[in-house]
């Protein structure tokens, strides 16, 4: 139930459903949750099998896309065509993947020089310059289904969530908050706000991941303090530290690293396996397939460390002409000794993020755990002698981000006036590029958000009427180490003498950590204001035709949604009436139960006809773009008629059990007053 | 059968009354939507009427409407945290089944 | 109509905080010493944000990008203020004095020896927590000593020798964020 609060007579506003659907996604590398403010808690949602954390895996078969545990299962199958951990590659080009990794993928190298469109605009990305560009151009994958790049993997993995949502909630959500870690750059900001974009989801938020898990425990617990949160993804790590006080919930430092991650930890394992196995019948292990499955051993030993001082594991190689069998050892005390680069490496960056704020171990009250790694014991011990206090467990490391996630969905469409605030930070430094390609910072990392910095820049020329600007997004001096985010040129200034012109740039970051360019030069009135987007390495046609992809599936979605709307009316209807009729049959004559009966099984058959196309029933997903053109057309027609059928049957119905309806609350006063002390009547 | 609160919610009822400055108790009650779901109100009561039963836990009055009691009766409320919510939880006998918000239910 | 004009008043509250100044914008006599200052300058930007942070307007989409921009101006305008070196130049600026740090580099002689030798100890500290801290305090305590004076000479109106002190500072605060960048 809903909590309530007691309202002044007749104003109470009665109309359920004027509540608006919110749900929270966290996006993991590894697993994905969608949860959602149910009856003022919550919840994750679960998805058909009853799990909660959703692989982060998308299979592309020969006919079918499928997520989840489905694509899951493809691992070690298809490798190439089953895309896992997809995140780390979100925002990112080819050139900034670690080397030293191998990824079973078919990646599609386009260095073929993309000629960009020019306008009239009088800013547009610069295309003569490889740098910016190249260097962010987006990754792409060829599989069964042709090329995929991370944006479009991520957005199958969100629409996959959203039908759980839809399954679960049976409404469409009206808003989603989506988390990131609070290291990811606007890149790879951008890039999963464009993904769930192309999921059809309204994105409202795009929320640090620390910060969910502070909202989660932080009002949870209602104390007022400074939080540590260490958030130890599958491949990101984020250190946030908060504050809660007076309802503010203020983030006052964060810091984390992008390549590293609980996978890290895995690879240190599949090492072990690698070298104990070597030692046993020698061995080829280019096969992918193999990788694979000594990666899921891996994952597997890992978390039987957590529980036990030493692992036994019999390995099986499957894909063999010689059924091969390992027999592994494991101790948590080797782990522990091989890892423990890894664990300082954390407490590297937790003494980093307490440095910014200035604060000291001793100054955080509670230390909250994120991601499932945390619940491997030589983290939480280097934690509990770090702060000399142990981190919080109460709450499930796996799913506090969503649950996070899905509280701010819920204020934010407007469900709850609490009287809270969340005041977030960018995490990076935003800078521009200056002579001798250093960095000039314009907004510094920590900086509360939204925030907007106008910087003014003049021509060094006479009549020079073309200047770029480089965004570089970054800790270093140094352009070059920094994350080019955007190079663009400011054309048509007015000639002058050199020094004359007063170009001004506004650079704002919205509450989502997303980055924002307007200029105008000031001195003439003719040159116009234009907002400049960084790229992310997509460029403009890539973006329109990716759009254009997903709005031509939108009404196979659309109708699937108000079919699944339908139903679910029908069925409340359906189970409100038998109750009725099983205990109060005695207020109907037969006809008019009669009546009743036959309304009801026509309803029934044909949502029973219908169910099969509710996603509920079936466990992947069949992307309708997957079915030949041909029949779409068709397919859809039938839907919508079904659709408007159910409708209309489910309305017979109401009309057909309005008199009995009455006749129950007649009823119910009528027992209500037999038997009642006359002084009371 | 009757309508029970907790230690908890009777203090807060209490002093939310006492903060109003006036009211005899508070209402609970159910308004239909429909054939296919019901959903709680709860309001101060400054006057009784006619129809309405009256019922006392921990020295607080209750007000159900005839009409509403047979959808609630036996329902304990309570008043709890949960998370930034705190507020009045229904904890109702007759419910079969809730819907996704939570807000309307069926009996 | 009634809603028409409250939106037009709300459009012209909001231009005008875009436009006002940190010290305006914070209801703060425009003074280096923030002491004076009635309410905490955290409090006050806690206070502003419930007020026009964008997500206390999120079912109001038509004045959402306003909002934004004025409340992006609020988290600026404390920035501004909550930073010594920052808080003086817009201090010189409204008193009529404008300081290009870009331009600006001629120092005293005994004040460059002194960063020169800085930079040789920072070079010596670079990854060493330890050097790197004391490092910090060092420059910490130089850094207070010229705030404390900078506030007098404010109060005094002296803005010339404030002039030249918010110069030092801004060479302490390039040196401050070398410092935080050599930790490993």
């Amino acid at each position: 139930m809903a909590l309530l609060q007691i309202a002044e007579p007749g104003q109470q506003e009665l109309q359920p459903h004027i509540k608006n659907i919110a749900i929270g996604i966290d996006l993991g590398t590894t697993n994905s949750l969608v949860a959602s403010v149910k009856s003022g808690r919550a919840v994750v949602l679960n998805d058909y099998d009853d799990n909660s954390l959703i692989p982060s895996i998308v299979h592309y078969g020969p006919q079918e896309i499928l997520v989840g545990k489905a694509a899951s299962a493809q691992r070690a199958v298809d490798p190439e065509n089953t895309i896992a951990s997809v995140k780390r590659f979100m925002g990112r080009s080819i050139k900034d993947l670690p080397a030293t990794h191998k990824y079973p993928y078919k990646f599609i190298d386009n260095s073929d020089n993309n000629n960009r469109h020019d306008d009239d605009n009088n800013i547009d990305n610069d295309s003569g310059d490889s740098c910016a560009n190249n260097q962010n151009k987006i990754i792409n994958i060829m599989t069964q289904q042709g090329k995929k790049n991370p944006i479009q993997v991520s957005a199958d993995i969100l629409l996959y969530l959203k039908q759980i949502a839809i399954a679960r909630l049976g409404e469409e959500p009206t808003g989603v908050v989506v988390t990131v870690p609070a290291y990811f750059n606007d890149s790879q900001r951008q890039a999963t706000k464009q993904a769930a974009i192309f999921a059809g989801l309204n994105v409202i938020r795009l929320l640090n991941e620390p910060t969910a898990a502070a909202i989660a425990y932080g009002l949870e617990s209602n104390n007022e303090g400074t939080f540590l949160v260490y958030d130890l993804g599958g491949g990101t790590f984020d250190v946030s530290i908060l504050r809660l006080n007076r309802g503010i919930f203020e983030v006052v430092g964060v810091s984390g690293d992008t390549y590293l991650g609980g996978d890290d930890f895995d690879q240190i394992i599949y090492d072990i396996i690698v070298e104990q196995i070597n030692y046993a019948p020698k061995h080829d292990f280019k096969n992918s397939s193999e990788t694979e499955q000594i990666r899921q051993a891996a994952k597997i030993i890992k978390e039987q460390l957590s529980l036990h001082e030493n692992v036994h594991f019999t390995l099986k190689l499957d894909n063999q002409e010689l059924n091969h069998e390992f027999n592994i050892n494991i101790t948590r005390a080797e782990f522990n000794n091989k890892s423990a680069e890894l664990v300082s490496k954390t407490l590297t960056l937790i003494k980093k993020a307490l440095r910014d704020a200035k604060l000291t171990p001793q100054s955080i009250n509670e230390v909250i755990l994120v991601g499932g790694s945390t619940r491997m014991p030589n983290i939480r011990q280097a934690l509990t002698e770090f702060f000399a206090k142990p981190p919080l467990t109460n709450l499930d490391p796996d799913k506090v981000v969503a649950l996070g996630a899905a509280i701010l969905a819920d204020v934010l469409v407007g469900n709850r006036r609490d009287d809270w605030l969340l005041l977030d930070v960018a995490p990076l430094s935003l800078g521009i590029e200056t002579m001798g390609g250093l960095v000039e910072k314009i907004i510094p990392r920590n900086s509360t958000i939204p925030i907007s910095k106008a910087q003014e820049f003049t021509t060094y020329q006479d009549n020079q009427t073309a200047m770029s600007i480089h965004i570089v997004q970054g800790e270093r001096e140094l352009v070059a180490d920094c994350r080019s985010l955007a190079k663009f040129s400011l054309k048509g200034i007015p000639p002058m003498v050199a020094g004359a012109a007063r170009i001004k740039v506004v650079f704002q970051i919205d509450a989502d950590g997303l980055l924002l360019v307007s200029a105008a030069e000031e001195t003439s009135h003719t040159a116009s204001s234009i907002e400049v987007k960084p790229s992310f390495g997509l460029t403009a046609d890539e973006i329109s035709q990716m759009l254009s992809d997903s709005i031509s599936h939108a009404p196979d979605d659309m109708n699937n949604r108000l079919l699944s709307e339908a139903i679910v009316d029908a069925n409340a209807l359906i189970k409100t009436v038998n109750n009725a009729i099983a205990k109060h049959s005695n207020l109907l004559d037969d006809t008019q139960q009669q009546q009743i009966m036959i309304a009801m099984d026509k309803l029934e058959k044909i949502i029973q006809k219908n169910t099969l196309a509710l996603p509920s029933e079936q466990p992947q997903i069949h992307m309708p773009h997957n079915t030949a053109t041909t029949d779409k057309l068709e397919d859809n027609l039938d839907i919508k008629a079904q659709t408007a059928y159910i409708k209309q049957l489910t309305k017979s119905l109401n009309e057909l059990t309005q008199n009995f309806a009455a006749a129950l609350m007649d009823e119910a006063v009528r027992v209500g007053l037999t038997g009642q002390r006359i002084d009371k009547i | 059968m009757a309508i029970t609160v907790t230690e908890n919610a009777a203090l807060r009822i209490a002093r939310f009354i006492k903060n109003r400055g006036r009211g005899v108790g508070i209402r609970l009650g159910v308004k239909t939507t429909g054939c296919s779901g019901l959903a709680y109100k709860l309001e101060f009561v400054d006057e009784i009427n006619p129809d309405d039963e009256v019922f006392e836990s921990l020295e607080v009055k209750i007000i159900v409407d005839k009409k509403s009691l047979q959808y609630i009766d036996g329902t304990e409320l309570d008043y709890t945290k949960e998370g930034l919510q705190e507020g009045f939880k229904f904890t109702n006998p007759n419910v079969k089944d809730e819907c996704g918000c939570g807000e309307s239910f069926t009996v | 109509m009634n809603k028409e004009n409250e939106l037009a008043k709300l459009h012209k509250k909001l231009y005008k905080i875009l436009t006002e100044d940190a010290f305006t914008v914070f209801e703060i006599p425009p003074n280096f010493d923030l002491m004076s200052a009635s309410t905490p300058l955290n409090n006050k930007l806690h206070e502003l944000q419930k007020k026009f942070h964008p997500d206390n307007w999120t079912s109001n989409p038509s004045i959402y990008g306003l909002i934004t921009r004025v409340s992006s101006h609020i988290n600026s305008c404390y920035q501004e203020l909550k930073n010594p070196l920052s808080r003086s130049l817009l201090l010189l600026k409204l008193n009529g004095f404008h300081l290009d740090l870009a331009k600006n580099t001629q120092m005293p002689q005994a004040f460059l020896f002194e960063q020169m030798e800085f930079h040789e100890l920072l070079d010596e500290a670079a990854n060493d927590c330890d050097k790197l801290e004391q490092l910090e305090q060092n420059l910490e305590n130089k850094q207070k000593t010229v705030i404390e004076e900078l506030g007098s000479l404010f109060n005094q109106k002296q803005f010339e020798q404030a002039l030249e002190l918010t110069k030092q500072l801004s060479f302490y605060q390039k040196l401050a964020d070398l410092i935080s960048r050599q930790y490993p």
